[in-house]
């Protein structure tokens, strides 16, 4: 029974890729083939996915920092809530929207990319080409972008909360010396990170860690998993490629609700 | 003598399509060139597939180097392909390194050798296949005919000893297929490597000698030399035959 449960569930498309995504982290334990050669791959794609895609994240960052900074400070006050400033700071930039919009952002440009990439390399015969050759396309391909995934989501999220805090926090002192209406901004920097860091709890610390990484190998797996299955139609790779993007906003999404659980459950929601 | 490769009621179908390869046989000496002719659409590239394990047959038996390929794992199978070279119809060739990194490719990552061992290698299989000039080139800026030469390259570059080509002169104009012919016979004569070589073109099974076996109905005739070949009162193999004189004609036609 639990055999048939197995290979029914093995052969479904979340089974599929659970699958490649246990593959490729049995890779990062399990050496084989040129060590060089992986790392190699690695820092590239790690410059693709991470190095590249800093100004774009910086930028949503102070935008989206400054916005949220802004309303916390200006509005919360007015309606009696001026203490929970570093409370909202925290949810909104730490907790939840640093993770998932670096997610949607590396999804969007890194995973397109991937599906992209590794959908022509089937079509064109060049996965075949490797196997023919003993090299196992998961270790060779799948793998290098994997890792490079999971680190720069990693990475990405921390520049992310840091550029949305600081960059906002500076962009918002700077409105507020020309207009007036900003004026109620009057935190100086230690009070503004105090407020911050008092708010922020175990669970945030965690979640900074788990949620990039565990976002950064969803990613990685549903683009490179759309990329491989490509049939050998060269029709079928946009198609991948598109499927690959709009599945992993939505599993992102998803599992951004699953981690937000923990927390209803703490307040007594659920 | 042993044997290279053999096949053993070979057969296979493409999942919602008819059988492509219905009883196959055949086998491999060392050092023997086996190439395999038919009309498109006859399964010819789907036998070197199967030979390959890229895809897996209904029934029957492939062995390579005297293993059963459908015992072996995963890991085993890599180790097996190291002494086996393939070549694409299309050259498949990595997009995205020069061809000197994908003639080494194999190399690199099965550890066979340091940096020197490796371009001295990869050097001397460039220079064979007359390709060295375009060593730092990507495959999207060269011709085809240095694709396919590089292709081989990559195939040969483990010292494997069998080469399986798909229509390694598909393509080409009557120069480079010339070139591309010759090199192949030279490899073989160098290396003493067996191959197994999938063609549409009699004359270029002709030229590179050995026995040639022709798949009809997915089926493979005995193979035999050109000669025999030729006789064979079988009215496929003469079909094939009346078709390559017509097309001679046709280009002493056009030469005229």
């Amino acid at each position: 029974m639990l055999v048939w449960v197995g290979m029914r569930y093995r052969r479904s498309y979340v089974g599929q890729l659970m699958e490649l995504g246990l593959q490729a982290s049995w890779c990062a334990v399990h050496k084989v083939g040129n060590r060089r050669q992986s790392l190699d791959q690695l820092i590239a794609q790690i410059y693709f996915t991470g190095v590249e895609a800093i100004p774009l994240v910086a930028f949503l960052a102070l935008v989206i920092g400054s916005a949220t900074i802004l309303q916390a400070s200006t509005v919360m006050p007015k309606i009696g809530a001026g203490d929970y400033f570093g409370n909202v700071m925290v949810l909104v930039v730490v907790r939840e929207v640093g993770p998932l919009f670096t997610a949607f952002l590396v999804a969007g440009r890194t995973g397109s990319a991937l599906s992209t990439y590794l959908g022509n390399m089937k079509v064109q015969q060049e996965i075949d080409a490797l196997k023919t050759m003993g090299i196992d396309p998961v270790r060779y391909l799948v793998f290098p972008s994997f890792a490079a995934t999971v680190i720069s989501m990693f990475c990405l999220t921390v520049i992310f909360n840091l550029v949305a805090i600081f960059g906002g926090y500076v962009v918002v002192k700077c409105l507020s010396l020309f207009i007036t209406d900003f004026s109620e901004l009057q935190l100086s920097l230690s009070l503004f990170l105090e407020r911050i860091l008092a708010s922020m709890g175990i669970m945030d610390g965690v979640l900074g860690i788990v949620k990039p990484v565990f976002f950064g190998a969803v990613v990685s797996v549903i683009a490179c998993y759309h990329g491989i299955n490509v049939s050998n139609d060269v029709r079928e790779v946009p198609k991948a490629t598109t499927n690959g993007v709009v599945n992993s906003f939505v599993c992102i999404t998803l599992f951004d609700t699953l981690f937000a659980l923990p927390f209803l459950s703490k307040v007594g929601l659920l | 003598m042993s044997v290279i490769a053999s096949v053993h009621n070979l057969r296979f179908t493409y999942p919602g399509q008819e059988t492509v390869l219905r009883r196959v046989n055949f086998h491999v000496l060392p050092g023997q060139i086996l190439v395999i002719c038919g009309l498109s659409g006859q399964g010819k590239s789907t036998l070197l597939r199967l030979l390959m394990g890229l895809e897996r047959p209904d029934a029957g038996m492939i062995r390579l180097l005297g293993q059963d390929i459908s015992t072996l794992n995963a890991a085993k199978f890599n180790d097996l392909k190291r002494n086996v070279g393939f070549v694409f119809q299309s050259p498949a060739l990595i997009s995205t390194k020069t061809i000197f990194e994908n003639v080494a490719l194999p190399l690199i990552y099965h550890n066979m050798g340091d940096e020197d061992e490796v371009r001295y290698r990869v050097d001397n299989a460039l220079e064979m296949l007359l390709i060295k000039e375009f060593q730092h080139q990507y495959p999207a800026s060269v011709s085809l005919g240095i694709l396919k030469r590089a292709a081989v390259a990559r195939a040969m570059i483990m010292r494997p000893k069998l080469i399986l080509m798909d229509e390694p002169t598909a393509g080409l104009d009557r120069i480079s297929r010339g070139v591309l012919l010759a090199l192949i016979a030279n490899i073989r004569r160098i290396n003493h490597v067996s191959m197994v070589i999938v063609t549409h073109d009699l004359l270029a099974a002709r030229e590179l000698g050995g026995e040639i076996g022709v798949l009809k109905e997915g089926e493979l005739l005995q193979p035999m030399n050109f000669e025999q070949l030729k006789n064979c009162q079988d009215s496929f193999v003469e079909f094939l035959f009346r078709q390559l004189e017509e097309e001679a004609k046709m280009l002493g036609e056009k030469a005229a």
